[in-house]
């Protein structure tokens, strides 16, 4: 499996790759974990895993509409959690990859206001990096 | 080999820039060279058989 995966991520393809991880790891929470298994040890080059993080972005960018719902009991969205939780783990295991541009987004949507569910991704992230 | 000299001139320049290279990749690379356009057409099943592969069996257990 990890050598499938190897090939199809350093191949300069990994954006393709990247996007199909995100969707199904904002869909499926167990799969969080393995997928992060199976992207470590050097099985992805540093260049597939800075792809994987734009896609992490992209996806929040992308569908920002959907994550701003928040449930009938005043939840975030379930897939925003999700993505949330993928996110952290990935840059908690990757501690190379350049965390600034998600920083930045989060800090930058703050400004903004009225994004709350923005909050409980930084929140999150920042819970996962510092050990907890 | 050529995905490691790519990395080194990626990983100096700013995020931005490098984000914008990604993205550009994505909406025009793909779809104005015709071998990297067939090179996604192959590898597109490929990775859904990869994820369906890693994952048929746990994706039973959440629908159900």
């Amino acid at each position: 499996m990890r050598k499938e995966a190897s090939k199809l991520a350093n191949n300069g393809n990994c954006l393709i790759l990247g996007h199909q991880i995100i969707r199904v790891c904002s869909n499926y929470d167990n799969l969080i974990k393995l997928l992060i298994q199976v992207m470590e040890r050097g099985t992805f080059s540093d260049m597939a895993l800075d792809m994987i993080a734009f896609c992490i972005l992209r996806n929040l960018i992308e569908k920002q509409e959907d994550y701003s719902k928040i449930d009938a009991e005043g939840f975030v969205n379930v897939n925003l959690n999700y993505l949330t939780n993928f996110a952290s783990l990935f840059f908690k295991s990757f501690s190379q990859i350049d965390l600034e541009p998600l920083m930045t987004y989060y800090l930058n949507r703050i400004k903004d206001g009225d994004n709350y569910y923005e909050i409980f991704g930084l929140s999150t992230l920042l819970t996962s990096m510092f050990g907890f | 080999m050529i995905d490691k000299e790519l990395w080194q001139i990626l990983q100096k320049i700013d995020y931005k820039d490098r984000y914008n290279i990604y993205q550009e990749l994505l909406s025009r690379g793909y779809l104005s060279n015709i071998s990297l356009l067939n090179r996604l057409i192959d590898l597109q099943p490929k990775i859904a058989k990869w994820t369906k592969s890693i994952s048929g069996s746990d994706k039973k257990d959440v629908l159900e």
